[in-house]
């Protein structure tokens, strides 16, 4: 089963649809039970770090995220979910589910030249040698954010995007994956990408 | 790199879509969830969508309608259209909308951007401004709700001041080349560029990929289109277009 949390932050709705479009059912829920039986978990967060955090430590969310990842379920982080998955934010004094070693940081850019937030269609270049890097070699992603991931660890950085210099834009460390943009609206390589996420062994 | 953002722009009246010419002359083209699917196979960056019918503030605004609309939009999207509230915005961002375009409602009060930009963020507040020039050439603002060209509010003043109030976007929208398809009101894109640091996106106008390649000149954040993206040839026969690969190297 495919659930995709409801953290009664946005656009849940929009991933659920896309998962129909790609022809699989998924439930939206924050219910502990089905999170922690689940065998596959997207987590959309839009909004602010703690406000999602928040709603997380609310429900046992991450206990149950716990659970089901050591029933070798996989989890997928999407934008302020995918920030969750670090120690912790910049953003918010809540702490994150440190299931990814590293921190979420404000972008420091030259302002005039490079908007916060990051709001568009960026490309994102995958690990070398793995399938996401081969189907999706040629792309384009949907980003919106003015938080980025630094990734203590440099083999959980799984794809890196630019913008006034190069950001983590992917991650993934065994079963649990996290992406900064929006596959969910990035219609043709978001749906390529989810497919990869849901059936790559 | 970001990528400059072409955009069509689809104008919902009663649940189906039309383009209009000047702002008047309303012809039909298709059903909007039909048009919004083929649009998304066609690789197309965002979608604007407005309900033009939603002028009369009594109006309800069909949920059910929307919901089923924005289900098959796999693409951030804008809509716009009869919003005057907080409440109505955070029900229409929930069916899986990215941005809300307010118009009319700035205009009669500016005051209530900034309700919005804290509620959801600027980045998902919309300042959409529709604009002609008047007999001595200045630009005027038109309130869609009212009916009426904006008196005694200055263009210049409006627009330089939007970002303060949380705006996250500003759509400028030149009637005098609405549905005309004949070039840009590059002037218009200047004057704008000058007197706000907020993205732009250009719409009125646009009826070749040359214009397009024109307006990215003046380093503006995305242009928008209507008549371009769903009429063909002379006679005007609705044929929805959105060539991607030619966009790919602008």
């Amino acid at each position: 089963m495919i659930a995709i949390i409801n953290s009664e932050t946005g656009n849940f709705l929009s991933v659920l649809n896309m998962i129909k479009k790609i022809g699989y059912d998924a439930v939206l829920t924050d219910s502990y039970d089905l999170i922690s039986k689940s065998k596959f978990i997207i987590f959309p967060g839009v909004g602010s770090f703690d406000k999602v955090m928040s709603k997380i430590y609310e429900k046992k969310i991450d206990l149950a995220l716990n659970n089901a990842l050591q029933n070798n379920s996989k989890l997928l982080g999407v934008c302020v979910g995918m920030q969750a998955l670090f120690e912790k934010s910049e953003e918010g004094k809540l702490k994150g589910l440190n299931l990814i070693k590293g921190e979420i940081c404000k972008f420091n850019l030259d302002k005039k030249n490079y908007k916060i937030p990051h709001m568009g269609w960026n490309t994102v270049q995958f690990k070398k040698n793995n399938l996401f890097e081969s189907t999706l070699s040629k792309n384009r992603f949907y980003f919106v954010h003015s938080y980025f991931a630094k990734c203590y660890n440099e083999d959980d950085i799984f794809g890196v995007t630019n913008y006034d210099g190069q950001f983590v834009s992917a991650v993934k460390k065994d079963n649990i994956y996290g992406v900064q943009f929006h596959p969910e609206k990035s219609h043709y390589f978001g749906k390529k990408f989810l497919k990869l996420f849901l059936e790559n062994k | 790199m970001l990528k400059k953002r072409i955009i069509p722009t689809l104008l919902l009246h009663k649940n189906n879509l039309v383009k209009t010419i000047n702002f008047d002359n309303k012809k039909y083209i298709g059903d909007p969830l039909n048009v919004i699917k083929i649009f998304n196979e066609k690789f197309v960056d965002e979608l604007i969508i407005l309900d033009i019918g939603q002028n009369n503030i009594d109006d309800e605004i069909d949920y059910e309608f929307l919901k089923d609309l924005f289900s098959e939009c796999f693409v951030p999207v804008t809509y716009g259209g009869g919003i005057t509230s907080v409440q109505q915005a955070d029900k229409i961002l929930k069916l899986g909308v990215e941005k809300i375009c307010l118009n009319s409602t700035a205009l009669n009060n500016r005051g209530i951007i900034k309700d919005f930009a804290k509620n959801f963020g600027s980045q998902s507040v919309v300042i959409r401004t529709d604009v002609q020039k008047n007999m001595f050439n200045k630009y005027q603002i038109f309130n869609n709700r009212s009916n009426k060209f904006e008196k005694g509010l200055n263009f210049i003043d409006y627009i330089s001041e939007l970002e303060e109030f949380g705006a996250g976007e500003i759509i400028i929208n030149s009637i005098d080349n609405d549905g005309v398809m004949k070039g840009m009101d590059i002037n218009l894109i200047k004057i704008t560029k000058d007197i706000t640091s907020l993205p732009i996106v250009y719409c009125g106008g646009i009826g070749s990929i040359e214009h397009i390649k024109e307006a990215f000149n003046y380093q503006i954040s995305g242009v928008s289109a209507g008549s371009y993206f769903v009429f063909y040839g002379p006679h005007k026969a609705v044929l929805i277009t959105y060539p991607h690969d030619e966009f790919e190297n602008l």
